[in-house]
């Protein structure tokens, strides 16, 4: 962050810390020690806005609508709208320099709506002529679902691809959310507010494991990414050729609208399909072996991943793909995906001008049902999103420019002189 | 196990079910109140039900949910009939499929008994200290507290020798597993107590909102687990892919990890930073892959031109691997390993340096101590000399004066004669003069060729 940067985002803080200050000491004087009450739970429910529940395979949800929902039960309808108001003001105003000017309208309007939303929804539970009659439990029920129903629909009606949030991996955050607003507003009801703070334990203790899930993802994601260079600095491979394909097969998959697990897995096995073509035999670096069939590379890559304790599940799609080859049928859809994005790949290489003549190649290969509606696909990926190839080659060019003039595959000495084994070479 | 070490076993299990009946009976003796039987069963099966549902922890070991429900329990049946209610939910712990399956008929006694001692305990606390408040404040959380206290004192006095009984270890060792998991058992004492409170109002309803997000909790943290365990198998085969690179220096990298570790205790880093220099050091090798096979096993030092040429490929590597985050931290230790301590003197000394200083002590040490294609492995003596002479230049001293502390206090032995993983070599490599570490040993010196 520059200096200037510094300073604005300073002078916000500061500017917040005024508000913040000025409006406690306005509701002390108005309102004696309930306005300081409102007031502190405000700029608790402010900083819990601005603490998000992460929602595995991205986008996330604001801690602080548990604590909203409860308050919008237990507070008359005008203290709450008071307190909501301030709160994602002041969020705003903290968050102000961090973001975009158009991510900022749309977490304002998400959180506003929302938030009105359970309003209404609390409202609506006690006051109105078909009210429930369950108490507060029902009440905060209610208002919470329409709080998160709307909440979700709102990730979806406001776009931004990192914020639009899927149904189902989103349904746990929600349904703790939920259930833990429903624990606090009834532990203030038929306890106090102090009960009502212990009542907050399970959420938090939810959003740790939340936290750590999705950080091991990252994680996960990032060495996978680093292990899939390996045969490319052995020379095994050229280099980008797993960003290229990663890349070609996550946006096959989202294509053929795979769920995100799917999604997750095509990516993974196509970042490590060509693995096994290293070896990780101590004595098996100055063997004679000659050039890899791609069904046994793949199979040697699996072998590989199974034994070192990874997720059964990508070692099976690394063997089914048999990347390198696009003969045989493929086992699977998912198998498809993979060994046509590597096909794809080397193709074209670094250079998209060979995209059409490799698109004419593929779409001539003679091919079964998975293979067919996988390069469907990607000749409807070609078609509606140009910028594909470009966006690829891009991805890998960072690790071409690293290398800098270095010649990596002239490790490859023979294809038995023990550098291990030549790359599938381009057919094109 | 032997005879002898079985009966003792079942004799504490036995013993421990004689007191918990006898503590029973007393209970029912002293109050004239009983708790509603129904009650008792309905609690006694979510004893069951939670007691095969525990809760993975980030360290070793689990931690059961019953712990809330036997507190949700004491503050449902307040008043004369808590110690009775909740000695008898307790004893539902013994419950376990397991172990009635293999007819560890002691066993389920055992933990019948311990269970029930340990609610007991905690309810008598609780009501000494004025028991649950109609309106629950600062007095009464903290008597909570002090009654989760109590429960965790009983519960562990009895599991610590029974588990070193069973599996034959010491108590100190069981004790060290279990202490990891005893903060948690206070924020469960407490959620149960709450549980408990918001029962009596709204029924078995309050459970399930509890329950839901714990369950939601415990499954998310276990698929953390299953994560971070896929993250391990992804840095073991990097750790096999660079060891299979150049099979003379078989074990290195998990030998440095060792060493690494080793300095780390001595030096009393935070346990938070363990795992990152585990894999530091796991890395610290990395840009090897790049270096060409035929220099990288050459017998005899390497010419200048091949030195150089090693290094461009190792820093190509490194550079190559540090446009992925999670390797640049890496990265960082892998290239300024081969910088020199006095270069960083002027720098702070923040986290990354001093990784990459533990682990530059330690591969330079296991270097020396091993046998490799150019030269006999040194003795231990030597090297420790070696790594003191260039402390404070090429080495951090306390780095150096940590790892030999480590090794002397343990009574280990490395170097010429006490190798773990040897080769034998086509040529028999040498007897040579000192020399340190990784890359370094590709170095030329003066009286190479």
């Amino acid at each position: 962050m520059n200096g200037a940067a510094l300073t604005a985002r300073s002078a916000l803080l500061v500017g917040v810390g005024l508000v913040a200050g000025g409006t406690g000491v306005w509701a002390a004087t108005a309102a004696g020690w309930r306005g300081v009450a409102l007031w502190a739970v405000t700029v608790v429910l402010a900083a819990s806005l601005a603490a998000p529940m992460p929602v595995w395979w991205g986008g996330s949800v604001p801690l602080g609508y548990a604590l909203a929902i409860a308050m919008a039960v237990i507070l008359d309808p005008w203290a709450y709208a008071l307190a909501c108001a301030t709160a994602v003001l002041l969020t705003l105003l903290a968050s102000g320099s961090q973001l975009r000017v158009d991510d900022t309208a749309r977490v304002a309007w998400r959180r506003s709506v929302a938030l009105a939303a359970g309003g209404v929804g609390a409202f609506g539970a006690s006051e109105a002529p078909w009210a429930v009659s369950g108490g507060v439990l029902a009440e905060a029920l209610l208002a919470g679902a329409v709080l998160l129903v709307t909440d979700l629909l709102l990730t979806r009606v406001l776009g931004g691809e990192e914020s639009r949030l899927q149904v189902r991996p989103s349904a746990p955050v929600y349904l703790t959310l939920l259930c833990g607003a429903a624990l606090i507003a009834v532990a203030y009801d038929q306890q106090s507010a102090w009960m009502a703070a212990i009542a907050t334990l399970p959420l938090l203790l939810t959003r740790f494991s939340f936290q750590r899930q999705t950080g091991a993802h990252v994680t996960l994601q990032q060495t996978v990414r680093a292990l899939g260079i390996v045969p490319e600095l052995a020379g095994l491979a050229p280099l980008g050729h797993s960003e290229r394909t990663a890349v070609y097969a996550g946006e096959l998959a989202a294509c053929l609208r795979l769920g995100r697990e799917a999604r997750d897995r095509i990516v993974i096995a196509a970042r490590l399909h060509h693995l096994g073509a290293v070896s990780t035999d101590p004595e098996g670096a100055t063997a004679q072996v000659g050039p890899m069939e791609p069904a046994a590379m793949a199979r040697h890559g699996a072998a590989v991943l199974r034994e070192a304790g990874f997720p059964t599940d990508v070692a099976d799609l690394v063997e089914e793909a048999r990347a390198g080859t696009l003969d045989g049928e493929a086992a699977s859809l998912e198998a498809a995906v993979v060994r046509l994005a590597s096909a794809f790949d080397e193709l074209v290489g670094e250079d998209p001008g060979r995209a059409d003549q490799a698109l004419a190649i593929i779409a001539a290969h003679p091919r079964d049902a998975h293979s067919r509606r996988a390069v469907a696909a990607l000749l409807e990926l070609a078609a509606n999103r140009p910028e594909l190839v470009t966006d690829a080659v891009a991805a890998g060019s960072q690790f071409t420019e690293a290398a800098s003039g270095l010649d990596l595959e002239s490790l490859v000495t023979t294809p038995s002189g023990g550098e291990l084994l030549s790359f599938t070479r381009r057919r094109a | 196990m032997g005879d002898a070490a079985r009966t003792r076993l079942i004799a504490f299990e036995c013993a421990t079910g004689v007191v918990a009946a006898l503590a029973m009976a007393a209970a029912v003796a002293f109050t004239s109140a009983t708790p509603n039987p129904a009650y008792v069963l309905a609690f006694g099966a979510l004893v069951v039900v939670a007691e095969h549902r525990p809760a993975a922890l980030a360290s070793t070991g689990t931690i059961s949910p019953s712990l809330m429900i036997v507190m949700a329990s004491i503050t449902f049946f307040d008043g004369d009939s808590a110690v009775v209610g909740a000695g008898a939910v307790g004893a539902f712990g013994g419950i376990y499929l397991d172990q009635i399956r293999r007819r560890r008929y002691s066993g389920v006694l055992f933990n019948a008994g311990q269970y029930a001692l340990a609610a007991q305990a905690a309810a008598l606390a609780l009501s000494l200290l004025g028991g649950p408040q109609p309106t629950w404040g600062i007095r009464t959380t903290a008597a909570a507290m002090v009654a989760t206290l109590a429960y965790s004192v009983v519960n562990v006095a009895f599991v610590v020798p029974q588990v070193s009984l069973c599996e034959r270890t010491r108590a100190r060792v069981v004790w060290a597993e279990m202490r990891p998991a005893v903060p948690s058992y206070l924020a469960f004492g407490l959620l149960g107590l709450l549980l408990g409170a918001l029962c009596k109002e709204l029924g078995l309803a309050a459970v399930i909102l509890l329950a839901v997000p714990m369950a939601i909790g415990r499954s998310t943290f276990a698929s953390f687990l299953r994560l971070r365990e896929a993250h391990e198998a992804a840095i073991r085969l990097f750790g096999q892919v660079i060891e299979a690179k150049d099979p003379y220096t078989a074990g290195h990298t998990e030998r440095v990890a060792k060493y690494s570790q080793y300095i780390a205790e001595e030096l009393e880093m935070p346990p938070s930073r363990y795992e990152r220099l585990r894999h530091s050091a796991l890395m610290h090798d990395v840009g090897k892959l790049a270096v060409p096979n035929r220099l990288l096993n050459k017998p005899g030092r390497l010419t200048e031109e091949e030195f150089a040429i090693v290094r461009r490929h190792n820093d190509v590597c490194i550079n190559i691997l540090g446009r992925v985050d999670f390797m640049r931290e890496m990265a960082v230790t892998a290239s300024d390993r081969h910088g020199r301590f006095e270069r960083d003197a002027g720098r702070p000394r923040h986290e990354l340096v001093l990784e990459a200083h533990i682990v530059a002590v330690a591969d330079a040490f296991d270097a020396m101590t091993s046998t490799r294609s150019y030269r006999q492995a040194l003795d231990q003596d030597v090297a420790f000399e070696e790594l003191r002479r260039n402390a404070g230049t090429q080495f951090d001293p306390e780095c150096v004066e940590a790892l030999v502390a480590a090794i002397e206090r343990r009574g280990e032995r490395y170097g010429l004669g006490h190798e773990l993983d040897a080769h034998r070599f086509a040529v028999t490599p040498p007897v040579t003069g000192v020399g340190s570490a990784g890359l370094g040993d590709f170095s030329p010196t003066a009286d190479s060729p």
